[in-house]
């Protein structure tokens, strides 16, 4: 499960979808590959305990939340009849609502593979919603700081996709107090 | 008319639900954005159907759903689980949830439970 298979299958209408791509990066690596998240971004996290546990984080950069939210609330695929994608703008509270229950599908998705390819079993927490002015690193600093260990990497699973004229780009970034074998990263892009 | 009740945290799943049953005709609904709500409203409007979502604050939908039907054993109930929760619904439909639906869904999927439930 991706966004955009979650939006084209909620929504209808056609986006062109690419596979997501999935990555264990270190702290550096993490704040490059999330570049358009620079300009302020909108995050949506959820924790989750049980035989492991950590933190999953939806990120997406101011624009593409707007436009996100825009397709979302008004229920086209991006496209707004003279073929625009929707314009950006202010993010409504129906429009936030929208995406932090985007970062809750998804992360709930994401977590249920995991658990599936470890054997491990999770509790997820109701989702919490942050849109910052600053980049993903600020969203980021707190489970950073509370999961990165040594040998464990976060991962990140990166999406592009676009809808009427638009490409849109978003994170879902996996930190864990446990390291997850290579495996599970493989099979993980596999099943996404 | 039957009347349904949404619940969902999500005011964007409340208004996504509503929009869609209202499309294939349904009108009469009444909403609740967590599991100690939905069971005052449950009590107060008494619903023919119920859409209840499993991961919310304050009450989640399996507390909410086993209260309700500790209260009105034919409470009609429908889950609103995510990819990732078949355990919780497995759960949910040993405590009388009839039927669940996965998120995201299909406006039709929606449409065809509810219908089903209400035959
Ligand atoms: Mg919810």
């Amino acid at each position: 499960m991706s966004l955009a298979k979650s939006l084209s299958t909620m929504l209808g209408g056609s986006l062109g979808i690419s596979k997501p791509k999935v990555r264990a990066l270190d702290h550096e690596g993490l704040v490059d590959a999330l570049g358009s998240t620079d300009g302020g971004c909108v995050a949506v996290t959820v924790r989750y305990n049980g035989d492991a546990s950590g933190s999953l984080v939806f990120l997406l950069g101011r624009e593409d939340a707007e436009g996100i939210a825009g397709i979302l609330v008004d229920g086209t695929c991006g496209d707004d009849g003279d073929g625009n994608s929707a314009v950006p703008g202010d993010i409504s509270e129906l429009g936030l609502s929208a995406i932090k229950e985007m970062g809750n599908m998804l992360g709930s998705a994401y977590l249920g593979v995991v658990s599936t390819l470890t054997g491990l079993a999770f509790d997820m927490s109701t989702p919490c919603v942050d849109v910052g002015v600053a980049g993903a690193e600020a969203a980021l600093a707190v489970p950073m700081a509370e999961f990165s260990t040594d040998d464990g990497k976060p991962f990140i699973i990166e999406e592009c996709f676009s809808a009427g004229k638009r490409d849109f780009k978003n994170y879902m970034v996996l930190f864990a107090d446990i390291p997850f074998e290579d495996e599970v990263l493989s099979k993980l892009a596999e099943r996404t | 008319m039957p009347k349904i009740m949404i619940v969902d945290d999500a005011a964007f799943m409340r208004m996504m639900i509503k929009e869609n049953l209202k499309k294939a005709g349904f009108s009469d609904f009444v909403e609740a954005g967590n599991g100690e709500e939905a069971i005052a409203v449950f009590n107060e409007a008494k619903p023919d159907l119920v859409l209840l979502d499993i991961t919310m604050p304050v009450k989640d939908g399996l507390a909410a759903l086993q209260e309700i039907r500790a209260n009105d054993p034919g409470a009609q109930i429908v889950m609103c689980s995510a990819i990732g929760q078949e355990k919780m619904v497995i759960e949910a439909i040993k405590m009388g949830a009839l039927d669940f639906i996965v998120k995201p869904f299909k406006p039709e999927r929606l449409v065809q439970t509810v219908r089903n439930v209400l035959g």
